[in-house]
């Protein structure tokens, strides 16, 4: 296809653009290399519009949007009053946070994650699942203590929960973790459950009973013998889920990825054992 | 891969009288709105009117939002639409809109020495051009929109668009021929 000057100035700024046809570009393209006016016309164009993109916006600090939510009047909110909306979303139990918890669980990105988590009012969903989660794992009859810290400060956020076997009883557990520390940096979905990925540092972890058919994977860092002291893990990954049963090792990547299931970590010892 | 916290989401959470979810969303798009409001009105004052504005009928409007199109394309569309106004009202103030957009704020002072001219005559050229074509340029060629989106933002057919691109960047490039070196 050959064409003129004039057809080819109509059509520079979709060139330009990438918006032509293929064969538009590529006559394009051909004019523009034996026609110096028209190749003049289209490096001007583009260096508009170069210009453009650069242009700047003297944006106002950070102050001002965080007092630009605020200074928004509630009063009619789609169309109903904020109390209203309130009271309603009270008798909801916000259910929005709740969707939150999962639809962050289905998001993979850990660097999106790790800025949400950010955020106060999902870390408390996010807590609220990983006791949930922790106590599911222990079972029915877990009468572990689950004490937790949350700092809020720490980027990622840092949760750490002390998990110990009850102080009298004759139950004993399979295998104790003195703090399990986790920093959250994505949350995502495998498998059906939630699960949260982190870094994990255990720190004086110790082991009672046999648990090699629990923890069978040679991949798995575990101490030679029992009592021994764990180096810290950090920085390999932790998964925290309900589901499913069995320890899982993945990777083989350079980046070697551990995904622990607390399943394997609260296994109840009966008195048989 | 979207936000964690999907739009949707908080938008359903500001239905539930979140106050969390409210100031997320301006968080998450004040900055947006500002800055493309600034770009067609050309003054600080004039932005910050638009975005107050913009998100007011965000909320007002908010449980008419329809998931057609993203959250992001519509509050570019009332955000697009607030500014157009106002451009438009101050236009038949007297004085006009060059008036009122001459009021900006002071540069850093080498850079401004630097940059101010060609800075305030591609301001003046933006000023120039009929508003749609105003708008389409901003939205194309400074925030970086695609022509489907400008398409659904402004109401008008994707030809429109490329139309009036080409028409907005030949004027440009005639009224900033000075400049060019």
């Amino acid at each position: 296809m050959r064409i003129g000057c004039r057809v080819v100035r109509e059509l520079l700024s979709d060139y330009i653009d990438g918006e032509l046809a293929k064969e538009e570009m590529a006559a394009i393209s051909a004019h523009l290399l034996r026609c110096p006016r028209c190749r003049r016309e289209a490096e001007e164009l583009r260096a508009l519009v170069e210009l453009l993109k650069k242009q700047p916006v003297p944006m106002p600090d950070d102050l001002y949007f965080e007092r630009l939510g605020r200074s928004i009047p509630r009063e009619a909110v789609g169309g109903m009053t904020w109390l209203k909306l309130r009271l309603k979303g009270l008798m909801r139990a916000r259910s929005w946070l709740r969707k939150a918890a999962w639809y962050a669980a289905v998001a993979s990105l850990a660097a999106l994650a790790a800025i949400l988590i950010d955020r106060a009012f999902l870390i408390e969903s996010l807590d609220e699942a990983i006791l949930k989660s922790i106590k599911e794992s222990i079972g029915a009859g877990g009468q572990l203590t689950v004490a937790r810290f949350i700092d809020r400060s720490a980027r990622p956020f840092m949760a750490i929960y002390k998990v110990g076997s009850p102080a009298e009883g004759g139950e004993s557990w399979g295998i104790r973790i003195g703090d399990l520390k986790l920093k959250l940096n994505s949350v995502k979905v495998e498998d059906g459950a939630i699960k949260f990925v982190g870094n994990l540092e255990l720190s004086d972890l110790k082991l009672e009973g046999d648990l090699s058919d629990l923890l069978a994977s040679e991949e798995m860092p575990l101490p030679e013998a029992k009592g021994v002291k764990l180096p810290n893990l950090s920085p390999s990954r932790v998964s925290i889920s309900s589901a499913p049963k069995s320890p899982r090792v993945k990777g083989g990547s350079r980046l070697r990825e551990m995904i622990y299931y607390t399943d394997i970590a609260f296994v109840p010892l009966t008195a048989d054992d | 891969m979207s936000k964690v916290m999907t739009d949707e989401l908080l938008i359903e959470g500001i239905l539930e009288g979140s106050e969390e979810a409210f100031q997320e969303l301006v968080e998450r798009y004040g900055r947006m709105v500002y800055r493309v409001a600034y770009r067609i009105t050309g003054s600080p004052q004039d932005a910050d009117d638009v975005t107050q504005e913009t998100f007011l009928k965000v909320f007002r409007s908010i449980d008419r939002f329809r998931r057609r199109s993203s959250v992001e394309t519509w509050i570019y569309r009332i955000a697009v639409n607030c500014a157009l106004n106002l451009v438009r009202d101050r236009r038949e103030e007297p004085g006009g809109e060059v008036d009122r957009a001459s009021e900006r704020p002071l540069d850093n002072p080498e850079r401004a020495a630097e940059r101010s001219e060609l800075r305030r005559a591609i301001a003046e050229a933006l000023r120039k051009l009929p508003l749609e074509q105003r708008a389409t340029v901003v939205l194309h060629d400074m925030e970086g929109l695609t022509h489907a989106q400008i398409a659904e933002i402004m109401g008008c057919s994707e030809g429109t668009v490329k139309s009036r691109l080409h028409h907005a960047r030949r004027k440009l490039r005639a009224y900033l021929r000075p400049f060019a070196r």
